[in-house]
């Protein structure tokens, strides 16, 4: 048991854990997801530099206004300074909706074992009972699903959530996600009860829909 | 893209860190997805997912405040190079050991049995001293023994 006996018998412990072909499966799909995403991301970001480019062609189209007269050029200054500064609060917008979509696609594809097997929502709202809110069914999920399989905990952006499993009409599942809306992170997301649509955005394969109603955030993610 | 054999020893390796399947394939996902993110300039894949699962791992310990940063030992007795080839330990025993090692013992055992790295291989991979890792490898030894003395007293 000297020598290489204790190096072959650490060998056989640290490569007794396997993946299982589930698992294995899972991780592939994650695999092609983002490969499949990676052209997507290349058109976002060609149409990201020809904006780039049409605003310094902007740019450069207003000079010929900054001499014709100090007020002329600086309400134009003023104009291209607002222009830029919605610019980039849309952009910034947009951002932090590609990346919790982003997020939350790779969580559904996961697929992490329930820590709640359910289908009584009664039982899920006693589970989460270290959130700060009670998990409520979302008057946009109603009918549209065969029934829920169970929950977890989880997060979005930070925001400690409620991650509930249901079983679609054929048979897929739908990851719905609930957080308490805390407006310094989610300012962003529409409120259905002021009548807002809806985000709903596509990422590795998934169709995403975010929302807020009831003073929580729903996210649902589905194939 | 990494095939099964690939993704069974990444997983192996974060087990190794982690002692836990959940843990594990979560970091495996979390590092496969950052990876591919990338799109380019990963030239040794095998290589940046480690590195990218032992960052996930410490970033884990140290929101959960148990990491416990490698303090660095200038001056270390009886260590060579070959000390883990000289350890003896009962088979039995060393499941229970392993479970108890810590960290990066484990990880320190894993590159060096299953990735057959050497000590300096191994300091280098994972930006520690030599000495560190001679001083960890004691330790750990001492460690291992005392527990195989332990268990023949019991017996």
């Amino acid at each position: 048991m000297k020598g290489s006996g204790f190096k072959s018998q650490i060998k056989q412990i640290a490569t007794e854990a396997k993946l299982s072909e589930t698992e294995l499966a899972s991780l592939h799909t994650l695999m092609q997801a983002h490969s499949d995403a990676a052209p997507g991301q290349q058109i976002e970001d060609n149409s990201e530099s020809e904006g780039r480019n049409s605003g310094r062609k902007a740019k450069q189209e207003s000079y010929p206004l900054l001499f014709k007269g100090f007020g002329l050029g600086f309400a134009a200054s003023m104009l291209f300074a607002v222009i830029l500064f919605s610019g980039s609060l849309i952009y910034q917008q947009e951002d932090d909706i590609r990346k919790v979509v982003s997020k939350l696609a790779s969580n559904h594809i996961k697929l992490k074992p329930l820590e709640v097997t359910t289908s009584r929502f009664a039982e899920i709202q006693n589970y989460f009972d270290k959130l700060d809110f009670i998990p409520i069914e979302s008057s946009r999920l109603t009918h549209q699903t065969r029934g829920l399989l169970g929950g977890r905990y989880c997060s979005i952006s930070s925001a400690p959530a409620a991650q509930l499993r249901y079983k679609s009409l054929n048979n897929q599942p739908i990851t719905v996600y609930q957080a308490h809306y805390e407006e310094d992170i989610f300012d962003w997301v529409p409120d259905v009860q002021a009548g807002e649509t809806p985000i709903v955005r596509n990422n590795k394969g998934l169709t995403i829909s975010l929302w807020q109603e009831k003073g929580l955030v729903f996210a649902r993610v589905e194939e | 893209m990494l095939n099964n054999d690939e993704l069974q020893q990444l997983f192996q390796y974060a087990h190794a860190l982690c002692d836990n399947r959940d843990d594990a394939l979560d970091m495996v996902q979390s590092a496969v997805e950052k990876c591919l993110a990338r799109h380019q300039g990963v030239q040794d894949t095998g290589a940046y997912l480690r590195k990218s699962i032992r960052n996930i791992w410490i970033d884990k310990l140290r929101k959960k405040k148990q990491y416990e940063p490698i303090e660095y030992h200038e001056n270390t007795l009886d260590i060579s190079t070959d000390s883990l080839d000289n350890i003896m330990i009962n088979e039995n025993l060393l499941g229970h050991v392993w479970s108890k090692l810590r960290t990066d013992e484990r990880e320190l055992l894993y590159m060096w049995a299953v990735l057959e790295y050497s000590v300096g291989e191994i300091a280098e991979k994972i930006s520690v001293p030599r000495g560190t890792l001679l001083a960890k490898i004691h330790r750990m030894r001492k460690r291992i023994q005392t527990s195989q003395t332990e268990n023949l007293k019991a017996g």
